[in-house]
């Protein structure tokens, strides 16, 4: 596997920020919020859930160093072959969620 | 070249750092490897220097080690024993701001004009004291119960946004509250 870009698996992020706390290179930026969860059995107490808003890194940040994809604890990031395509301004390379699946 | 060379280790006293290298040298250990620095703050008030010469026929190596004093770093060059340490006495030196005396005093990677030794552990990564981390947002959102600071900027408290009439930090204060992480209470 050629190292060309991350990709995000976001079924498996849980917002723990560890990625956005180890990234060397203060790229990723991670947006989240809590909602309780629903179906819970009749008398449980109450449990909240991470739900994500945003994801985004910044490859004119980014230097491709992988401890990113090496700290998560869920497998959430993975490298992908494809490089990132270039852009025609720096705000280009900022990319959301829906550009790192 | 394997794992089987014999590794050895040597301290070496900063004035005796020439005649040791040069000893060594004759001693068989005539292929150079490396030079390099460690900042000891925190642990010891000097720099170590580091230098790893091989001998490839016998397949052993010694590494010597000297420790300098982090107020007056300055240590012999060994460049005209082995020229090409001189590259390696360059880098050091302008990332620690260590003299080798009799060596190149020119700049190898660093800009003209910068000024401070970036490789110092209490050398504060300023342009990113301003701007907002990343990861000082806790998952889910809520407001953070506990203060968290990235590697490289020290806590505010000590750094930052001090008290202006509180005494000077210490060079091992800054250096030791700027590994990131929970910001502890003051300890004082």
């Amino acid at each position: 596997m050629s190292h060309g870009t991350i990709k995000l698996i976001e079924e498996n992020c849980t917002s723990c920020m560890i990625c956005a706390r180890e990234c060397p290179s203060w790229c990723i930026r991670i947006d989240s919020h809590t909602e309780p969860v629903r179906d819970l059995p009749a008398g449980a107490r109450e449990r909240t859930v991470n739900v994500l808003d945003r994801f985004a890194i910044d490859w004119s940040l980014c230097m491709y160093c992988g401890i990113c994809v090496e700290e998560c604890p869920f497998d959430a990031l993975q490298w992908a072959a494809a490089p990132v395509p270039g852009t025609a301004s720096a705000a280009g390379l900022t990319h959301e969620i829906d550009d790192l699946r | 070249m394997d794992a089987a060379v014999s590794e050895q280790n040597r301290a070496v006293v900063a004035d005796q750092w020439r005649t040791t290298v040069a000893a060594a040298k004759d001693e068989g250990y005539d292929y150079f490897d490396w030079l390099g620095a460690v900042d000891q703050i925190g642990r010891a008030d000097d720099f170590e220097v580091l230098l790893r010469l091989v001998d490839l026929d016998a397949e052993r190596a010694v590494l010597l080690r000297t420790a300098i004093p982090r107020d007056d770093p300055r240590l012999d060059s060994i460049a005209d024993i082995f020229p090409g340490a001189g590259w390696h006495e360059r880098e050091s030196g302008e990332l620690f701001a260590i003299t080798f005396t009799g060596g190149d005093q020119r700049r190898l990677l660093l800009p003209e004009d910068y000024v401070g030794a970036p490789l110092r552990k209490d050398t504060v990564l300023a342009a990113r004291a301003g701007i907002d981390w990343p990861g000082a947002k806790e998952p889910g959102g809520a407001p953070s119960r506990r203060r968290m600071v990235p590697p490289g900027v020290p806590e505010p408290e000590i750094w930052g946004d001090r008290d202006p009439s509180a005494p000077q930090p210490q060079p091992d204060e800054i250096a030791g509250s700027a590994v990131g992480g929970r910001v502890r209470r003051r300890r004082r």
